[in-house]
C-alpha cells in the first residue's frame, strides 16, 4: 500500500484530497472572509491554541503564512472545502514534523455549523491516510483540551488512541490547561487498512472467503 | 552551586573531560541517552563546551555531579528546556555506573526539583525515559513524579524507534 515519496515530493503542489462531501485544498488568499468567520469565532477557538482572529488582518497573516510554507514545499496544512456549498469551513494539517519527518502532529479547526455532522472524522482520515502513505510518517500524533470531547472523539473515531493526559502542559489565554495526547502508529493502520480493503473486496466480488478473512483479521486483532 | 548529602553540583569545567570520558564511553551508561557513546575524549570536550556554550548565553544547562566524598565528577543533571510561559521544564541525567543502586540520583534530583520549584519558580516538572530504563522510572517514582503516559514509538533509536514513558510532578504535589 505504500507509495512513499522524500517529504519534499509529498509536499510538492500539495495535492487536493477529495471525500464523500469535503475537498480538503491549498489555502489561498481568497478564502480569507470564509476562514475569518470562524476564526473569529470564541466559540472555536476557546479549546484551540491559538488566539481568536480579531480582524481581517490576522486572517491574511495566517493565509500568508501557509502560502510561504507551500512555496517552500514544506506545507501540509489543507483548507476544508465543504462540496455542497464551495464554502471553506475549516483546516486541517501537520502543523509539526519531528524525528527527521517521521513523526507528524495533526491540528485541525472546523466552523461551529458544521460541528457534529462527522465532518472532521472525514477529514481526519484523509489527512492520515495522505500522511503515512504517501508522506513516509510512522507516527502520527494530536492533542486537544482535556474536556474538548468533539475533537478527541474525532480521533477516536480515525483509530487514534491515548497515550496520555498531560497536566497543566499548555498555557493558552490566560490559564494553564491539561491536554490529552492521542496518537496512531503506521503499523496499526496498515493493518486496520488492509482487513478494510478484504472486506471492501469481498463485498464487491460476492465470493465468500469468509472463513480466511476472519482467521486474519482476529490475529491481526491481537 | 547546590548540595545534597553525598554530592555538589556545580558548573562543568573542561577539566572534568577525564572523568566525564570515563563514563560517556560505556555504552551501557549512554544506552538512555540523547548523546551516542563517546569513541574519544574528544567526545567528552565537546560535551562539556556545549555546556561552556550554554552558561555562556544563559541558557537552561546541566550541573556537574561531584562526589562529596571522593570529589570525582560522576554525572551530569538540568534541565533541558524551560518554557516560561508553562512554568514547565523537563529534567534530565546521567550517572557513572559505579554509583548506581545507592539512591544518589533520586537524592540530587530531589533537589535540582527543588531548585525548579523555589528558584526558577515552575508549576511543572516533567522528565522521559525508555520503558526498560527501570533505574530511571525508579528514580523518578521516589522523587515523586506521576506517570502520565506512554508516546508509542515516539523517537529515533539505532534503527528504530521506541516508546518513550512520561513522568511529571507538579507544584500543588510537591511534598518537601
Amino acid at each position: 500500500m505504500t507509495n512513499a515519496l522524500t517529504l519534499a515530493e509529498a509536499l510538492h503542489d500539495l495535492p487536493q484530497l477529495p471525500t464523500e462531501r469535503l475537498l480538503l485544498r491549498r489555502l489561498t488568499l481568497e478564502d480569507a472572509a470564509d476562514v475569518f468567520a470562524y476564526a473569529s469565532d470564541p466559540g472555536v477557538t476557546a479549546t484551540l491554541n491559538w488566539e481568536t482572529h480579531l480582524s481581517i488582518d490576522d486572517t491574511l497573516e495566517f493565509i500568508g503564512s501557509m502560502l510561504d510554507l507551500y512555496r517552500d514545499d514544506r506545507g501540509a496544512v489543507w483548507a476544508i472545502q465543504l462540496l455542497a456549498t464551495g464554502t471553506v469551513i475549516g483546516t486541517i494539517g501537520y502543523n509539526r514534523l519531528d524525528q527527521g519527518g517521521y513523526v507528524g502532529e495533526v491540528g485541525y479547526a472546523l466552523a461551529r455549523p458544521h460541528w457534529r455532522q462527522g465532518l472532521m472524522t472525514e477529514a481526519l482520515r484523509a489527512v492520515l491516510d495522505y500522511g503515512f502513505r504517501h508522506m513516509g510518517l510512522r507516527r502520527i500524533e494530536a492533542t486537544c483540551r482535556i474536556d474538548n470531547i468533539g475533537s478527541y472523539r474525532v480521533m477516536e473515531k480515525c483509530g487514534m488512541t491515548l497515550d496520555g493526559v498531560l497536566r497543566d502542559a499548555r498555557y493558552v489565554k490566560g490559564r494553564l490547561e491539561s491536554i490529552r495526547l492521542y496518537s496512531l502508529l503506521r503499523r496499526d493502520y496498515e493493518r486496520a487498512y488492509r482487513s478494510d480493503h478484504r472486506r471492501r473486496l469481498r463485498g464487491a466480488s460476492g465470493a465468500d472467503d469468509s472463513s480466511d478473512a476472519v482467521a486474519e483479521d482476529t490475529a491481526g486483532g491481537r | 552551586m547546590l548540595t545534597t548529602a553525598r554530592t555538589r553540583l556545580r558548573k562543568i569545567r573542561l577539566e572534568d573531560a577525564d572523568d566525564l570520558y570515563a563514563y560517556g564511553r560505556d555504552p551501557e551508561v549512554s544506552r538512555f541517552v540523547g548523546w551516542d557513546t563517546h569513541r574519544s575524549i574528544a567526545d567528552a570536550e565537546l560535551f562539556i563546551e556545549a555546556s561552556l556554550d550554554k552558561y555562556e548565553r544563559g541558557d537552561v544547562a546541566d550541573w556537574g555531579i561531584e562526589h562529596g566524598a571522593n570529589g570525582s565528577f560522576i554525572g551530569t543533571v538540568g534541565y533541558l528546556w524551560w518554557e516560561t510561559h508553562e512554568a514547565a521544564a523537563e529534567i534530565g541525567y546521567v550517572l557513572a555506573k559505579p554509583y548506581w543502586g545507592q539512591g544518589l540520583m533520586t537524592e540530587i534530583a530531589s533537589e535540582v526539583m527543588r531548585f525548579g520549584w523555589d528558584v526558577m519558580g515552575l508549576n511543572r516538572i516533567q522528565a522521559h525515559t525508555e520503558p526498560e530504563n527501570v533505574g530511571s522510572r525508579r528514580v523518578l517514582e521516589k522523587c515523586g513524579m506521576q506517570f502520565e503516559g506512554c508516546l508509542r514509538e515516539r523517537v529515533r533509536s539505532g534503527d528504530g524507534f521506541v516508546d518513550l514513558l512520561l513522568y511529571a510532578a507538579l507544584r500543588s504535589e510537591r511534598r518537601q
